[in-house]
């Protein structure tokens, strides 16, 4: 058990990548049960089980989708139609970051994906406009969590897959928190628009303009529609439906709007591979370390340890908030879930939580561990992206953090802001 | 550092951006064929009802063996990124010893992945998959091969940035 534990950390902290850490610490999980390395020739049984399962085809496809949409040039046409509507504000193009976010999260399933699109497009033209670039990279990293967190999305697919939760269900319910974070946001942006004096364009929001924008940009906003209409109407499962959003964005890519060339396309699938083995990396290797927690009934202790403090619901949920985020302030968040949902999800159900409403609440809260300093990995990204400092960055981006811890304590205690919507559509209760 | 060390760096990063360079296109046509198998199996659901059980099946295993083979382009590009705070701050001689360290340690798990893989592979020859009653081992086979490409990666990768680090100490080892 220490020996694990100091395996696991030390490796972690000399910056050995998450995925071998996972995967040694297991081994040396399953040699200290004894028998003469007997469980060590289970781990690749392990590491081969940890990925057999059939909606994990969802991330690929939607990676791939993802990348064939923002190759054709749709990223810049969602920031248009944005900018139509709410850029003649004072900190006009900080409100349509925001809601390019929103209109993106619905293409792409990963908040990496976000930063780094919008940290070479939109930051670069902020800073034009005359914004501060750690301000211009805050509101990019605080949009950039909407993307998981509003379908499709990795993570969700992640924690249902491994935990039997209706995925369709989760995707309905991460709409009104993606929403939400996206209105507090831009309330923070409203109210420090005067005092960090944000520039205001010039431009006046015109009936045409706004149709015009909606019109070039209708080819992605139709698309999730037509991801989240299939798995939320029960017709497709998200595998298919991912298969499907492949299939459209290429159409509209290479059909109609002819910007993608073969070569492109060679080099889409490659980065979707090589993308998808560094996170299957670490679910792999994670389930080795999975399978040595379940021997050794860690799952059950933890949950025990949380129930001995308090039984009250309200504190329960307070401490897994609070030990997600610690966690996810320095551990990649694929490989947290992994490893924490088998031990949070019992613990949710015991204190009476619907499996919907407590996979959004785990989900969310890593999401925002992604643009906790010091090692937000959607910091990294854009600091990599813009050249700004993580630390100046961090200055600007406390007031959004406040903003979206404040939606994930709602999303915790109010369960029918998650659950309107799976309830509607006949989707909870897993 | 020696004219011979610099060869044998030199030799370590070509052989490992020449053999990253093929997986990723194996890997490549993997993700095509799997794509097609899944548009396949909703032609199927939906459109045109044929009697096709084996694309679900098929699917699985396509995605396994792509991102698992893709484990070892990754590696190549050093693009399995891991808690750096610490290690960038690390004078620059002793990063190299960390990176060797890191790298060693590495290619020990991806050995015995390699070497239990093959027992796995072993049992699979004698157990049969569900749906259509191909031999495990044609899936599980994935683990060592991935494992095998992931020891070779390792051991031309740490060769060439452990040469590189010898020869400007200041310099990072992401390729």
């Amino acid at each position: 058990m220490t020996l694990v534990l100091l395996t696991f950390f030390g490796l972690l902290l000399i910056g050995m990548p998450v995925g071998f850490v996972l995967g040694i610490a297991g081994v040396v999980g399953l040699w200290s049960i004894g028998g003469g390395g007997r469980f060590v020739a289970m781990a690749p049984e392990r590491f081969f089980a940890g990925l057999d399962l059939f909606p994990f085809l969802a991330m690929p496809f939607f990676i791939l989708a993802g990348e064939i949409m923002n190759r054709s040039g749709i990223t810049d046409r969602l920031v248009k139609f944005a900018d139509a509507l709410v850029g003649y504000l004072r900190g006009g193009m900080a409100h349509s970051n925001m809601l390019a976010s929103v209109l993106f999260a619905g293409i792409t399933g990963a908040a990496t994906a976000d930063a780094a699109a919008f940290g070479n497009t939109l930051v670069p033209a902020m800073v034009k406009q005359g914004y501060s670039r750690p301000f211009a990279c805050a509101v990019t990293a605080a949009g950039s969590i909407i993307g998981p967190t509003i379908p499709p999305s990795t993570l969700m697919i992640i924690y249902g897959s491994i935990m039997g939760v209706s995925i369709g269900g989760l995707f309905a319910a991460g709409i009104l928190p993606g929403l939400l974070i996206c209105l507090l946001c831009m309330a923070v942006i409203a109210a420090l628009a005067r005092r960090l004096n944000l520039p205001k364009s010039q431009q006046r929001p015109s009936l045409r303009g706004i149709l015009r924008a909606f019109r070039d940009s209708l080819s992605a906003i139709v698309l999730p529609v037509i991801i989240l209409g299939g798995i939320l109407g029960g017709i497709t499962t998200p595998t298919e439906a991912a298969s499907i959003a492949v299939f459209y964005a290429l159409v509209v890519g290479g059909l109609l709007y002819r910007a993608i060339s073969w070569r492109d396309l060679l080099d889409m699938l490659i980065r979707t591979a090589r993308i998808t083995g560094i996170i299957f990396l670490i679910i792999a290797s994670a389930s080795i370390l999975g399978w040595w927690m379940t021997f050794n009934k860690i799952p059950q202790a933890i949950a025990a340890g949380f129930l001995a403090v308090s039984t009250d619901p309200t504190m329960v949920i307070g401490m897994i908030l609070l030990l997600l985020m610690v966690i996810g302030l320095f551990m990649d968040i694929n490989a947290t879930l992994i490893i924490l949902a088998p031990v949070l999800g019992p613990l949710t159900l015991q204190i009476g939580m619907d499996p919907v409403h407590a996979g959004v609440m785990i989900i969310l809260a890593l999401n925002i561990s992604l643009m906790t300093p010091p090692v937000g990995a959607c910091l990294f990204v854009l600091a990599s992206v813009t050249g700004e400092r993580i630390e100046a960055i961090a200055k600007s981006l406390w007031p959004f953090l406040v903003a979206e811890i404040a939606v994930l304590i709602m999303i915790a205690y109010w369960s029918d802001l998650t659950l309107f919507i799976p309830r509607l559509l006949d989707l909870a209760g897993g | 550092m020696t004219g011979a060390s610099h060869k044998i760096a030199a030799f370590a990063a070509t052989s490992s951006a020449k053999l990253s360079w093929l997986v990723e296109r194996v890997c490549a046509l993997l993700l095509l064929v799997l794509v097609f198998d899944v548009w396949l199996g909703v032609l199927a659901r939906y459109i045109i009802p044929l009697p096709l059980t084996f694309t679900e099946e098929a699917a699985r295993y396509l995605m396994i063996w792509m991102a698992l083979l893709a484990v070892s382009c990754g590696i190549a590009h050093r693009e399995h990124i891991g808690v750096e705070l610490l290690y960038e701050r690390l004078p620059p001689r002793m990063r190299r010893w960390v990176l060797l360290a890191i790298d060693l340690l590495a290619l020990t798990f991806f050995a015995l992945l390699f070497w239990y893989g093959l027992d796995l592979v072993d049992r699979g020859t004698r157990s049969f998959t569900m749906i259509y009653g191909l031999p495990k081992a044609l899936p599980f086979a994935a683990v060592p091969v991935a494992a095998a490409l992931a020891c070779v990666q390792l051991a031309l990768v740490a060769i060439r940035d452990q040469v590189r680090f010898g020869v400007e100490p200041g310099a990072g080892a992401i390729a």
